[in-house]
């Protein structure tokens, strides 16, 4: 039994997310006596994840999975989940995951539980604190399947440097033909700046602005120019 | 074309959230019900069908009778048909199985549900129909087009926006974008009058377990107040962010 993590990666890199996963997963792992398994699909360089407490990759590259296709995904999850015998399956809040989460939690008979703010309340029964009502409160939910799906909220429990000797494994989950009824066609995607999900700090000056453009100063030049010299920052 | 709207009943957007019986439940007292604005968004892209393609458009909704003004509502807004799921929606598993039991014996072509419903935001309802049926799904839907069979969309991504190509019969988890709240639909008199005489089914639910179930809940501490800080003493504003927001 382990506790597995899908490990987010975009053009071969790690989502800052992935890492936050990994830290989660860990500290839940110890608490159970157990270790962390991280499925990656195509990415690049794993090792990274090895600073964050995971003990095993399952490393999964096919050329099929090169565009995210959340039912294949879910399987190549599923499938993993399978191998490790894990009780929890760890995801993030990212879309991709939250598109992909639901069709886990189907395909291993798991409870899910999403917008998960910290660690468990409680391990047996399994109790975790969530979001609800738009933010307005909080929720502790109890779910009552041997198989667990959590989904974890964006920046909730932060990233924690905890080094653990790491084995990789080639992973080449059979994915079935039926699990690509949904092209894609095109991705639009703003380059070379950083998503909100992946920002480091965020200056914000209000809601629903978007970006210093709508900030009402007559010159907001200087915060795209520090934009560029910062890594991470995110203007809204 | 056969199309379902998944429809939930929540509060509306502007009300006080209190809970009841020790922070064990929602307290519903003096609370305003809405269609899920997710919903509605799917809803008018839906009457858009049947105006355009000559879709007919059922929503459905699992609750009990006190739902039945939301339905009555849709039904106002345009909706052919209703169905009520005669059931205490326990958990997304639950309301999934039931959604599912209502599109397999139903035969539609596209069912539409909001990505997520903004009482217990679980964002799981779409996507565990999509796993229990095998159809194709797609989540965070912002647009929509249908010709035959054959459907093109778009979806949100983190940073951006993806198209892709697929077929019917469809699941989508929509938001803002299927349509935009300038063309939401106000029901006017002579569509709450005839939305009386449209027929409202009610089905009994069929066996299913929860998977998880809400045991708690609390309300977050309340915000501090704002401190202000003069433009000219910047020595302040940087000892706040370092000293008592720890920021910097």
């Amino acid at each position: 039994m382990s506790i597995l993590i899908y490990a987010e990666s975009a053009e071969g890199k790690f989502k800052k997310v992935a890492f936050e996963l990994a830290s989660y997963a860990k500290k839940i792992a110890e608490s159970l006596g157990t270790t962390v398994t991280a499925i990656t699909i195509n990415a690049g360089d794993v090792s990274e994840l090895s600073n964050y407490g995971v003990d095993k990759v399952l490393k999964v590259n096919n050329d099929k999975l090169s565009a995210f296709t959340a039912k294949a995904y879910a399987d190549a999850i599923k499938q993993a989940a399978q191998k490790e015998n894990a009780q929890v399956i760890v995801l993030s809040s990212t879309t991709d995951s939250l598109y992909l989460a639901p069709l886990v939690s189907v395909a291993l008979d798991a409870g899910f539980a999403s917008n998960v703010v910290g660690l468990p309340v409680n391990i047996s029964p399994f109790q975790v604190k969530r979001t609800a009502f738009s933010n307005k409160a909080f929720n502790t939910t109890e779910i009552s399947t041997a198989i667990k799906v959590l989904s974890i909220s964006k920046n909730s429990y932060g990233i924690f440097e905890n080094a653990s000797s790491l084995t990789q494994e080639d992973f080449n989950p059979s994915i079935d033909d039926a699990d690509f009824g949904v092209k894609v066609v095109s991705v639009e995607k703003a380059s070379g700046k950083v998503t909100i999900a992946d920002a480091d700090i965020v200056v914000s000056a209000g809601r629903g602005l978007k970006g210093p453009e709508n900030w009402g100063m007559k010159n907001w030049q200087p915060f795209l120019e520090l934009q560029q010299l910062v890594q991470n920052l995110f203007l809204i | 074309m056969k199309i379902l709207v998944c429809i939930s009943h929540v509060p509306d957007t502007t009300s006080k959230i209190n809970f009841a019986n020790g922070d064990t439940e929602f307290d519903t007292n003096g609370v305003q019900f809405v269609i899920n604005p997710n919903d509605e968004f799917g809803l008018t892209r839906a009457i858009w069908f049947q105006e355009q393609q000559g879709a007919t458009v059922t929503v459905v909704n699992v609750g009990g009778p006190e739902t039945e003004p939301t339905l009555r509502k849709a039904l106002a807004i345009g909706a052919n048909e209703a169905i009520r799921i005669n059931a205490n929606p326990t958990d997304g598993f639950f309301v999934a199985k039931q959604l599912a039991e209502v599109i397999k014996n139903g035969g539609y072509d596209l069912i539409i549900a909001g990505k997520e419903s903004l009482d217990y935001n679980g964002g799981m309802v779409p996507g565990m129909v999509a796993g229990l049926l095998g159809y194709n799904f797609l989540n965070s839907c912002v647009s929509l087009t249908v010709e035959g069979t054959s459907a093109t969309a778009s979806r949100e991504i983190d940073g951006g926006k993806e198209t892709v190509s697929t077929s019917l019969p469809l699941i989508i988890g929509g938001q803002k974008g299927l349509v935009e709240e300038k063309d939401l639909r106000i029901p006017n008199m002579r569509g709450i009058m005839t939305a009386r005489t449209k027929v409202l089914t009610i089905l009994e639910p069929v066996a299913a377990s929860s998977e998880t179930k809400a045991i708690k809940f609390e309300k977050p501490a309340p915000r501090s107040a704002v401190k202000l800080v003069s433009a000219d003493n910047l020595d302040e504003l940087i000892s706040l962010l370092h000293n008592e927001a720890k920021v910097i």
